[in-house]
């Protein structure tokens, strides 16, 4: 499962997507929309993202985990749109035999995601807006 | 990899502007018209001439949804797009 949607994620859907009767670790991260940053109060995000690119860098991602970091199946959904304190913004899970991979496919996919995939938030605040770049 | 489906655009091509980038322009695409430079990287340069919300930008380039390297051909037809610095997660 790749996506990039406007829906609420749901996350039983992308746990049962990474599921597999050879699988016994599955490690899950999410992403929720905080209510500060860098000092400031957060009111909520607008994400943007340059959607064919974005699922095409995902995609790619996927197969890298599999190939280089023993995942099993992985499954990556970022949210777009308005989103609001607590709301997921991103969900990423992988299964694998046992929990090392797990763990360290999850990481390695969750860090490269925020690297490379052109997505972008802006932060609204009481008083104004940003658009945050966070990796050049 | 196949493209994206986009419009035929004769000898010309478009490039895409995304969150920060496209405010700073005042749009989310920009048509560029032939003789159209070589490559990502001449195609860039000229782009920032010719708009100054880009001339001291920061941005990676893609073609057809892929980065890009400077020396990479541009083609009429190509979808590029202008890549800032990205902060999904």
């Amino acid at each position: 499962m790749i996506a990039v949607t406007q829906e609420p994620i749901d996350v039983d859907a992308v746990l049962r997507a990474v599921e597999g009767p050879s699988e016994g670790a599955v490690a899950l991260f999410l992403g929720r929309v905080r209510d500060h940053a860098r000092g400031r109060e957060v009111e909520r995000l607008d994400y943007e993202a340059y959607g064919g690119m974005a699922e095409a860098e995902m995609t790619a991602l996927a197969e890298t985990a599999r190939r280089e970091h023993g995942a099993a199946k992985v499954a990556l959904v970022h949210r777009v749109g308005r989103l609001e304190i607590g709301d997921v913004a991103v969900a990423v899970a992988v299964s694998s035999a046992h929990r090392p991979e797990a763990f360290a496919a999850c990481r390695w996919l969750i860090d490269t995601l925020k690297e490379r995939v052109p997505i972008w938030k802006k932060e609204r605040y009481e008083d104004g807006e940003e658009w945050i770049a966070e990796h050049p | 990899m196949t493209g994206p489906d986009r419009e035929p655009t004769g000898d010309g091509l478009e490039v895409l502007l995304f969150a920060g980038l496209a405010e700073a322009v005042g749009r989310s695409r920009l048509r560029v018209e032939p003789p159209l430079p070589d490559t990502v990287g001449a195609l860039a340069a000229r782009l920032r001439e010719e708009w100054p919300g880009l001339s001291r930008a920061t941005f990676r380039t893609a073609v057809n949804q892929r980065y890009a390297a400077d020396e990479s051909p541009v083609r009429p037809g190509d979808e590029l797009a202008l890549i800032p610095p990205v902060s999904g997660g």
